[in-house]
């Protein structure tokens, strides 16, 4: 009992990292339907500039955060207009060839000017554990600080999308983006906002990462990217709901794979998990069929 | 208030439209009639500044749109009920409506919707419901009021009574002329020339891409022409 709680505590803290990832894959992928798989490596650059911010302006947890979150922002938005914006209304094979391209260009770009080394991240929260229940429940301060911001973000983002005039026209782009238009939406702006949320959200994610594990590297953003893109569509792609749940579920599994089993196994389930649910509901948990008007 | 000049549109090697010229006074319901693919469709698209012409210009109160995005369009009362709807399926009524909104920064708003709400008292009984669950007529109403909702000059109408029971399509054009009457102008695009020809001032009959015939609704009405071929000999 007390390992499940505790791997169930584990995999909820990466899996809080993984949904915030998957929601920036599921935005993009609603309101363009591109799978931009150069978001794991926006998610590195918002790690590296939290890492920079602390360790040599030492600035604390929440203005790295917000800085990581700015760089981020600014970088998916220059993404979007300099390389996917052109090729819009070209074939979707070549959007996503490029978006591979900026993937490689960022990986590779991250080595050369940030050398592969792995860097240390500083201990921003220095660990604590707290007890409950006769130590049934522990959890660290640092898995605290990652449900909170993770849920603060969450909700934050449903109040953009479910509040805000921004929020309505994100929606209404990605039922129907021609149809936006004719109401008067700016579908640019209208994107390039969509990528500065998703971004974002991909740095605070990399700020936690680091945190958690206090190590990060050019390529970190690779297998996460990976994990929270299976989260997305384990959720259905598209459907935000679907990327929270799935990225949580996604990090559950992981830890009790790896508490139960072997961490060895722990990839190899997750892409397990990829193929049967693409098996038995090809649109995802939350996804509905949505026939294609001819 | 409306004045279409030589408008070529085509996609890719297709050329949907071939040099029409039309005209739309203000007040008037002006009604292009023609057949499946003849670019009725199109030429509301272009209006509306999603296509874009090779050649020929578009005038909204003598100034050219013709190169304008579809937002400055809507902005300078230009708006348009889509074929086949496209209202914004997984959001509300009222979210629909906001949507049809969108640009407008005034404080009449919320009056206007109240308008529209006794335009269709339908849509008022169903305000929190999701679009998608509405039936067809339903959601025509919803795409004509979420696009009175930009109170616009000009309404442009792509086929309101598609797919819809006759009642109903009688119910959608008295509708229409009642928001003429009130003074919006409107351009209206129709399969069903006969319900079109008995509300409009004006009519275009437009063939693949060229306009054949034009003149007033009630010689068109009687025209042979129009008789064999659109109003079931």
């Amino acid at each position: 009992m007390k390992t499940f709680i505790e791997q169930l505590i584990n995999g909820l803290s990466l899996g809080s990292i993984y949904a915030l990832i998957a929601l920036g894959y599921t935005m993009v992928y609603g309101i363009m339907k591109l799978i931009n798989f150069a978001h794991g490596d926006i998610y590195m650059v918002g790690a590296f500039t939290g890492f920079f911010a602390s360790t040599y302006f030492h600035l604390g947890f929440i203005p790295s955060l917000l800085l990581a979150m700015l760089v981020s922002l600014l970088l998916g938005v220059t993404i979007e207009r300099v390389a996917y914006r052109p090729l819009r209304n070209k074939s979707k094979i070549s959007i996503l060839i490029t978006a591979i391209g900026v993937s490689l260009l960022l990986e590779n770009g991250g080595i050369i000017i940030l050398s592969p080394q792995v860097r240390t991240y500083p201990q921003i929260f220095k660990q604590h554990m707290y007890s409950f229940f006769n130590g049934i429940i522990t959890i660290s301060n640092q898995q605290i600080v990652i449900f909170v911001v993770s849920i603060i973000m969450m909700v934050g983002l449903q109040i953009i999308i479910y509040k805000t005039k921004m929020g309505k026209a994100m929606r209404a782009v990605s039922t129907d983006a021609d149809a936006a238009k004719l109401m008067g939406v700016n579908v640019d702006r209208t994107v390039s906002f969509t990528f500065a949320i998703g971004s974002a959200l991909a740095a605070v994610a990399g700020v936690l990462v680091g945190i958690y594990y206090n190590s990060i590297d050019p390529l970190m953003g690779i297998m996460p990217g990976l994990k929270a893109f299976i989260a997305a569509v384990l959720g259905g792609i598209g459907i935000i709901p679907g990327a929270m749940v799935g990225g949580l579920l996604m990090g559950v599994i992981e830890a009790l794979v790896s508490g139960y089993g072997s961490s060895l196994y722990r990839d190899g389930v997750s892409f397990a998990i990829l193929i049967i649910i693409l098996l038995i509901k090809p649109t995802g948990l939350f996804g509905k069929n949505v026939r294609e008007k001819v | 208030m409306l004045e279409i000049k030589n408008l070529n549109v085509s996609y890719g090697m297709v050329n949907a439209l071939k040099g029409i010229n039309l005209k739309v006074n203000d007040g008037e319901i002006v009604t292009i009639i023609g057949a499946n693919g003849a670019g009725k469709s199109t030429t509301l698209m272009t209006i509306s500044g999603i296509l874009k012409p090779k050649k020929g210009y578009i005038k909204f109160d003598d100034v050219d749109i013709t190169k304008k995005p579809a937002q400055n369009i809507v902005d300078m009362g230009i708006c348009q009920v889509p074929e086949g709807r496209r209202i914004f399926a997984n959001m509300t009524v009222m979210e629909n409506l906001e949507m049809g909104a969108y640009l407008r920064k005034d404080k009449m708003v919320k009056s206007d919707m109240e308008k529209v709400f006794n335009l269709f008292p339908r849509l008022k009984e169903r305000h929190k419901q999701i679009a998608g669950t509405l039936s067809g007529g339903e959601q025509q109403m919803l795409a004509i009021g979420r696009a009175l909702m930009s109170k616009p000059k000009v309404l442009l109408l792509d086929e309101p009574s598609m797919g819809l029971a006759p009642i109903v399509v009688q119910d959608i054009f008295k509708t229409i002329k009642n928001i003429n009457e009130d003074g919006t102008t409107i351009l209206l695009v129709e399969q069903n020339a006969k319900m079109a020809l008995s509300i409009a001032d004006r009519a275009y009959v437009l063939e693949t891409g060229n306009i054949s015939l034009e003149g007033a609704a009630s010689v068109l009405k009687d025209d042979e022409r129009v008789k064999k071929s659109y109003l079931g000999g």
